[in-house]
């Protein structure tokens, strides 16, 4: 290959272990252990993308993914991040973003309307004339977005892992190395993530560090306290110091008792015109390609100075044959004599202030340099731009942890001041920069947290901070033609910097949002430090007077399969599923449990179903309600505290509608509270707010020290709705006690026997017939369900599903909060607000309701019509007054006994004042339709048929 | 006689059925195949729950008293018991005479639907991780140790070298299939209850 250099000192390649593949098109050829970028690079291949606006032909810059220059898709991937992933033997790649391929991209041609696309055109433009919108929707819908799904995409499950340890590094250079090495030498478990296919860092390319670093790393791989995860990163920090790591096998997560962060620093582009072609790079770039993977990234270079690493970098690559010609120095920057001397021997130029520069290209790549410096022009030929101007340090993990940072002058970059427990930092991300320095100040970090873990240990003192800048505080070119790019993946350039601040986004979040300088795939790893130097500049003030936009996970791209893993859905099921299946039921969600919507047999409508319950008996599953055990000596106490109603008069043996609000006075939950005992009540509760009633129940009784438990059998008991006219005849003479109204009347319950089998039973009525509820033990409800079918079936029984129990108790006027009720509304504006007792001394909601009675701007109300279109209205259906919207629909259906459409709506109304005797309601046809506005029960006002029964 | 929630995930094709304490459960793989971590039902005996004040007294009674938070305790009349709450206690057993609530003031008895998995071999303790956010690591022979395992909330209890976990029955599904699909990405198998190794049989029996 013709970009390959001799076998560098611990390369990360196998020369022995070639493989191939192809590049849209191009056959190539690379090593085990070469990333895809480096492989191309090798092959010569220069252009390796399309930039996400402009379409302008990209390459390497970073090498480390600090940029989204090579964004590459195969047939069975996309997105797939061409600086950091391995190359696959057999694999055909293809740029993202291209319409054509990457040579030869017809979307080239925006550039040319670049005069028409500035920064931010997007929230002024494509939305006049409206009727052309549609096609702009067509056009911008093909054009953007990275990557193209494919349905043949293989469907993978990649496990999580979780692991515990000691300690958690993430940055395996020198300070997280000798970190890692001091904490697993002291016994403690390490855990050392890297990003990188290796461990070692920058410390592959710094003089004097090959001896400890091949030391450092057999010690790391051989340790049975360490734990080494390469090409692995974090992808954010949360709390309790849980961080998950990312890498091709999957997701780790890792719960550490201490996190060391050593993530180092990201090196920083300057901006100049041109300054994407391909061929310009980072300097850190170039030794990465040489260190790591044996490529030569040009043959003739010229190295653009602006910190003491440019002129080491220099140096590091003459000594490994590459050519550089000339080093530009940014004004400002004073290389040291000897460093000088040293390149000078070696024939490099060095040209000094160098006050504007340009790259030049030809075919989309990097051909010269074009610079003035000392009042002259100067133009160097050149294929390969390396930009040495300075670092940013990666501090996201930090920040996410909440530390506390401030701009330290000397050095010109901020630096943690204030960490949390069991946060450390060292290293470069520090302010750190030698290699020594790195060292001691990982090893004085590991002290720290021996100590804080409780080992003695002599105390390694921390290194100063670096006593100079590392990073140019102005690596700014402004040319008149532009093409300065400040931010690579979203074509970020200083004018649009300008632009923004003109029309008010002059501060660092708008400046972000306004422009997207920061919000590409990288995050603004490359480019969020040049736009707050920028920002800076343009106001005239210092950088902490500019501040930091907020980083926020994930560090890197993950993709949306290793998050789903394994795609857990937990989920409760019913001791009756396999009845219901066996019945055709057709199913529906409620929560995590299935519930059967109807049975098939029932017909489209279910109309078989409705007749049962009103005829004859229907049963109905209710296993999902929430059911509490409520037990001890102050039960009664939780329940007057807990609930809006009294509970001191209950009696054993009956029972009584609850209502539970927050602290807001809103409607949270109903239930039915059961009395079995002086110390004893049953309590049923909605299906999906039964874990919170639970929670708050025994968090008051927590509070006011009440000698009560309240015990969650929602999940361990079955229980069952056994509804009609036959109901009694269906149960009575399966049960040793009498359940007429003398014996059994409306509301009592009892535990008793059932089929043999012990249920509790209560005289219930949701639905408007006479009802009994049973709950049994879980294993015991299919005996229980069989028992009924069976004993039924000469009476007609059928079991029936939610839809039918929604009708059924629609027309009843019965409400279900959370579908009738809102997250705001509270008792008075339903019909339940006799249910609060507002003269109670304490109760949960007490202090809102007190106020809330007195603002009901809104109620639940009931409605009916048999008006034409009525046929047509749906749920959230609007009520309009006067042309305006006054409310909207909960609930609506056609009732098959009446022979009307009835309903539940909210309407808003003037407190105190009468409401309307009738209401307008819009139906999906557009068309009004009057409506009769009715207070209490559509079906049996008098509540005769639930509560006296018919025997 | 009471079935194993877990019973329909042990098809009786390939598992013999048996009872054991009064439950129905998987008793042998009829193939006889074993792996080196494996997972079975372990649903049999009774569970109750105890609450009360009167549930200290009666514990009293058989010399428990002051016992420690989510810690297994031998019961002198067989099978354990461990303190959940001020309160509250869980009683398991393979069968034990339901207490005499109507001559204790303050107490209640709540009969206990749960299943119980077992585990055990040499990734049992990765296949649980990997569903866990506590170590695992964490439970000890001796410890009640409620988590949350897959998205369910379960306990775990450990008898030497075996792992139990515990849930609700309506939860026992969910969960049996999402650690079935990671016992079978390691290799493991389903086994019978007394299929369980010889190596792993120490204080097996409830």
């Amino acid at each position: 290959m013709g970009n390959r250099l001799p076998p560098q000192p611990g390369e990360w390649i196998a020369r022995d272990a070639p493989l191939h593949f192809t590049f849209e098109g191009l056959a190539c050829q690379g090593f085990a252990g070469d990333t895809v970028s480096s492989a191309l690079l090798a092959n010569g291949v220069r252009v390796l993308g399309r930039s996400f606006k402009y379409h302008r032909p990209r390459g390497v810059l970073s090498a480390a993914n600090h940029d989204a220059n090579v964004l590459l898709q195969t047939a069975s991937d996309l997105n797939i991040r061409g600086d950091v992933s391995p190359v696959m033997a057999g694999e055909s790649y293809r740029a993202v973003n291209t319409l054509g391929g990457v040579k030869h991209d017809k979307a080239r041609v925006i550039e040319a309307l670049s005069a028409l696309l500035p920064v931010g055109f997007y929230y002024k433009a494509f939305h006049k004339p409206r009727r052309m919108f549609p096609m702009w929707e067509r056009v911008i819908r093909k054009l953007s977005g990275l990557g193209r799904i494919a349905p043949g995409f293989p469907e993978t499950r990649s496990p999580w892992r979780r692991l515990h340890c000691d300690c958690l590094v993430i940055g395996a250079g020198p300070s997280g190395l000798a970190a890692s090495l001091r904490l697993s030498a002291a016994g403690v478990q390490v855990v050392l993530a890297d990003e990188n296919a290796g461990v070692g860092g920058s410390a592959a390319w710094t003089d004097g560090a090959s001896a400890w670093l091949a030391a450092a790393q057999a010690t790391a791989h051989n340790s049975p306290k360490m734990t080494v995860l390469t090409g692995t990163f974090a992808a954010g920090l949360y709390s309790d110091l849980e961080v998950p790591l990312v890498s091709r096998e999957g997701l780790t997560i890792v719960t550490p008792r201490r996190l060391l962060v050593t993530t180092g620093v990201i090196e920083q582009p300057a901006v100049f015109r041109n300054n994407d072609v391909p061929g310009v790079m980072l300097a850190s770039a170039a030794q990465r390609l040489v260190a790591r993977y044996g490529v030569a990234p040009f043959t003739r270079g010229v190295m653009l100075a602006g910190n003491p690493e440019a002129c080491e970098a220099s140096a590091w690559l003459l000594e490994r044959g590459l050519a550089l010609d000339a080093l530009l120095v940014l004004p400002g920057f004073k290389p040291t004599p000897e460093i000088l001397a040293k390149l000078e021997a070696r024939d490099v130029r060095i040209v000094r202030d160098v006050t504007a520069l340009e790259a030049l290209s030809q075919n989309g790549v990097l051909t010269g340099v074009r610079c003035e410096a000392g009042g002259c022009e100067l133009r160097f030929a050149c294929d390969g731009l390396l930009m040495s101007a300075g670092w940013a340090p990666a501090t996201q993990l930090l920040h996410q942890g909440g530390a506390r940072f401030a701009h330290e002058a000397v050095i010109d970059q901020r630096i943690p001041t204030e960490l949390p427990v069991g946060l450390y930092a060292a290293g470069r991300v520090n302010g750190v920069y030698t290699l020594e320095a790195r060292r001691q100040d990982g090893e004085a970090a590991a002290d720290e947290i021996l100590a804080s873990l409780g080992y003695s240990s002599a105390r390694t003192p921390r290194p100063p901070r670096a006593g100079e800048a590392h990073s140019h505080p102005r690596p700014f070119f402004a040319h008149p033609r532009g093409r300065n790019f400040v931010d690579f993946d979203e074509d970020i350039q200083l004018h649009d910097l300008e632009v923004a601040c003109r029309e008010g986004f002059d501060n660092i979040e708008l400046l972000k949002r306004f422009t997207t300088n920061g919000m590409g795939p990288s995050q603004g790893k490359h480019s969020n430090l040049n736009a707050a130097r920028w920002l800076a500049d343009y106001h005239g003030v210092g950088m902490d007077a500019v501040g930091s936009t907020t980083a926020r996970p994930f560090y890197h791209p993950v993709p949306m399969g290793v998050l789903a893993g394994r795609r857990i859905r937990p989920q409760a099921h019913g001791a009756l599923e396999p009845q219901h299946r066996a019945a055709g039921a057709v199913w529906m969600e409620a929560g995590a449990w299935l519930r059967p919507r109807r049975y098939a047999d029932s017909g489209p409508t279910g109309l078989a179903e409705y007749r049962a319950v009103r005829e004859g008996v229907g049963v109905i599953d209710v296993s999902t309600l929430g059911k509490l055990e409520i037990f001890g000596r102050d039960a009664v106490r939780l329940l007057e505290l807990a609930f809006t109603g009294r509970f001191a008069s209950l009696k054993a043996g009956r029972s009584r509608y609850v209502l539970l609000c927050d602290h807001r006075g809103t409607v949270v939950d109903d239930g039915l509270a059961a009395c079995l005992g002086e110390h004893h009540f049953y309590l049923t509760a909605g299906s999906g707010h039964v874990t919170a009633t639970c929670r708050q129940l025994t968090q008051i009784a927590a509070l006011y020290g009440l000698q009560v438990e309240v015990v969650d059998r929602t999940r361990q008991m079955t229980a069952i709705n056994v509804a009609g006219p036959r109901a009694r005849m269906l149960l009575q003479p399966h049960t040793p006690q009498g359940i007429d109204d003398a014996a059994f009347p409306f509301t009592q319950v009892r535990d008793t026997t059932l089929f043999g089998l012990p249920a509790r039973m209560m005289r219930v009525g949701f639905v408007g017939e006479t009802g009994f509820e049973v709950h049994v033990r879980y294993t015991d409800g299919p005996h229980l369900w069989q028992a009924l079918l069976e004993a039924g079936a000469p009476l007609g029984l059928r079991p029936f599903g939610v839809e039918t129990q929604r009708l059924l108790r629609l027309e009843k006027a019965h409400l279900i909060v959370g579908h009738d009720t809102d997250g705001v509304m509270h008792p008075f504006e339903t019909p339940l607000a006799g249910l609060v007792a507002l003269d109670k001394p304490q109760f949960l909601g007490k202090a809102a309701l007190d106020l809330l009675q007195h603002q009901v701007n809104r109620r639940l109300v009931g409605f009916e019509t048999s008006e034409a279109g009525s046929e047509a209205l749906e749920e959230c259906h609007l009520i309009i007054r006067e042309g305006e919207i006054c409310g909207r629909i909960t609930s609506v259906a056609r009732s098959p006994v009446l022979g009307k459409t009835i309903g539940l709506a909210v309407l808003e109304c003037v407190a105190d004042q009468p409401l309307p005797e009738a209401i307008e309601l819009r139906n999906g046809r557009g068309q009004l339709v009057r409506a009769n506005l009715r207070e209490g029960a559509f079906y049996d006002p008098a509540n005769s048929r639930q509560q006296e029964g018919t025997a | 006689m009471r079935q194993s929630p877990l019973l329909p995930c042990f098809p009786e094709t390939a598992f013999a059925q048996g009872e054991v304490d009064g439950v129905t459960l998987a008793v042998h793989r009829r193939d006889g195949r074993s792996a080196a971590t494996w997972m079975s039902d372990h649903s049999h005996g009774q569970r109750s729950l105890w609450v009360g004040e009167g549930a200290e007294v009666l514990l009293a009674q058989d010399g428990l008293e002051r016992l420690d938070l989510l810690q297994r305790v031998v019961h002198p009349r067989g099978g354990w018991i461990v303190r959940l709450g001020s309160t509250r206690f869980l009683r398991v057993g393979a069968s034990f005479a339901r207490a005499p609530s109507v001559l204790l003031p303050g107490f209640l008895e709540l009969p206990l639907d749960s299943a119980d998995l077992s585990l055990g071999g040499e990734h049992a303790v990765q296949l649980l991780s990997e569903f866990c956010a506590s170590p695992i690591s964490g439970c000890t022979s001796t410890d009640w140790y409620p988590v949350t395992l897959a998205g369910h909330e379960v306990a775990l209890w450990r008898d030497e070298l075996i792992f139990h976990v515990v849930c609700a029955p309506a939860d026992a599904l969910s969960l049996f299939a999402t650690l079935a699909e990671g016992l079978r990405d390691l290799g493991g198998e389903l086994i019978g209850l007394h299929d369980i190794p010889e190596r792993s049989q120490s204080g097996v029996k409830a």
